[in-house]
């Protein structure tokens, strides 16, 4: 479904010199599969998502979705950033308009597709709030629906829970698994938390420091449909040790 | 009432009492000529200052997001907005008379200045992630400007609307002054020439009530803009 491809990138950085960031990255991502992307903080995860999604163009190689180049007109593709972007003079309602909005869709298109993800999400009662009337894990569903609405065939998730409390972080958890499940998204997912990593994923790419390359890729045999409670088991904690260990060594 | 005593002790050439300035203003409003004269400086004023905030809310954008565009035409824009705006008066005058139009076009030019520069600020503000957010949903450049960059300019779009009705209003009176006698610009100049003291106090009251007027709308626009900010209090 996505081909990554001798993806290279660098930086100019603020003295004039070349930062490089991603060296030759290359894998394959099969439909509707968990694919997370693991690595040490600012080793360029966030890039290579980005580069993923079109938002940046690669030195070199290049980024295959379905077998065509990545462009951002396409619209089976929802990018949801790590610090959310919600439109601070929009409303619940009118944030997750906006994609349809952009897309050209007629009034009635819109409303109804709005009514059943604000639904979906539980949003309900909350579409005439301003972003900032709202609380982190609300904001986050409000993104989620946002990145949903266009019932997108491919999910890129920078980071979406790293703002979050603990408690908050493992509900949403548990909801983003069965949002998946329920869609049979295929996912792209970036963050630095091992456990994290570990409860969604299928497959696990970590990632060396800058610059990046792969240093592995793992694949998670936990048994489906996966809940948070699953971080409590024994095979949780021996696959956590590998993890751990190929992150650090 | 400091106005009222002070009033005793001179002589009511130099300054009248406030009795005597609702008196003047009261003779006015008998012959409908205060009335008439608000209703024309009014339409001038909310016409002109209204085509000047939407025209600046237009060229700021542009100006603010097309890099060329800020290169090529933000110099200009600074050196008018830093020079006063009545040395155009004789341009004016030449180019469309002494009428209503050119007292329009001068209030559109002397209040237009402050509201495209600072819509030109705000956009260059603007959070990047919301750019970045607007480009991960492929939006194009006109869709950019209508649902990212309008809104992010806001606060500042305000701050610009309060300095340019300053401005708008000045120019208004000072039109009225001195191109064809219109309007309470043109009633306090001509019962300025014949000393009618009483009268020119209360126009002054009335031009002072016009302002605090003009800035409650102002108030208001703001309140509705703005209603998505969390409050400071």
């Amino acid at each position: 479904m996505i081909d990554i491809i001798d993806v290279t990138k660098s930086f100019l950085s603020v003295d004039n010199s070349r930062l490089q960031v991603l060296l030759q990255v290359n894998f394959h991502v099969n439909r509707g599969e968990f694919f997370t992307i693991l690595g040490p903080n600012g080793c360029g995860k966030t890039t290579l998502l980005k580069i993923i999604h079109g938002l940046l163009a690669p030195d070199s190689g290049s980024v295959l979705i379905q077998g065509r180049p990545v462009s951002l007109r396409d619209k089976t593709r929802s990018f949801m950033f790590q610090s959310l972007n919600l439109v601070p003079w929009k409303t619940v309602w009118d944030n997750i308009a906006l994609p349809l909005v952009l897309m050209g869709q007629n009034k009635s298109e819109i409303k109804e597709k709005i009514n059943k993800i604000i639904e979906f999400m539980g949003l309900n009662g909350f579409e005439k709030h301003y972003p900032h009337q709202l609380s982190g894990g609300m904001q986050q569903k409000v993104a989620i629906a946002r990145a949903l609405v266009t019932d997108p065939q491919i999910l890129l998730m920078d980071e979406p829970l790293s703002a979050l409390d603990a408690y908050t972080r493992e509900v949403l958890q548990d909801e983003i698994l069965q949002i998946i499940e329920k869609r049979g998204l295929t996912v792209l997912y970036v963050t630095h938390s091992v456990d994290e990593a570990l409860l969604l994923s299928d497959r696990i790419c970590i990632l060396t420091p800058r610059p990046a390359r792969i240093k592995d890729i793992v694949a998670i045999d936990l048994p489906k449909p996966r809940r948070v409670s699953l971080k409590n088991t024994q095979e949780f904690s021996r696959l956590r040790k590998i993890i751990w260990d190929k992150l650090f060594s | 009432m400091g106005w009222q005593v002070a009033s005793y002790f001179t002589r009511p050439i130099i300054l009248p009492s406030p009795t005597a300035a609702i008196g003047g203003l009261a003779q006015l409003a008998i012959r409908d000529e205060l009335q008439f004269a608000i209703l024309t400086t009014l339409t001038a004023l909310s016409l002109g200052f209204a085509t000047a905030a939407i025209m600046g809310t237009f060229i700021g954008m542009l100006i603010g997001w097309f890099k060329k565009a800020h290169t090529a035409l933000s110099p200009y824009v600074y050196a008018l907005g830093s020079s006063p705006s009545f040395v155009f008066i004789p341009i004016i005058i030449l180019w469309f008379g002494i009428g209503f139009e050119a007292r329009l076009v001068y209030v559109i030019f002397a209040s237009i200045i402050p509201v495209i520069i600072n819509v030109m600020h705000g956009v260059r503000y603007i959070e990047s992630e919301l750019i970045e957010l607007a480009k991960s949903l492929g939006a194009s450049q006109l869709q950019m400007l209508r649902h990212i960059v309008l809104g992010g300019a806001t606060t500042f779009l305000i701050a610009g609307l309060r300095l340019g009705l300053v401005r708008a209003f000045t120019a208004t009176i000072l039109s009225e002054m001195f191109f064809r006698l219109e309007g309470v610009g043109g009633l306090l100049s001509k019962y300025s020439s014949v000393f009618r003291t009483p009268e020119i106090f209360g126009l002054i009251v009335v031009i002072i009530s016009l302002s605090q007027v003009a800035l409650g709308v102002i108030k208001l626009v703001e309140r509705r803009l703005l209603k998505w900010k969390p409050q400071i209090t």
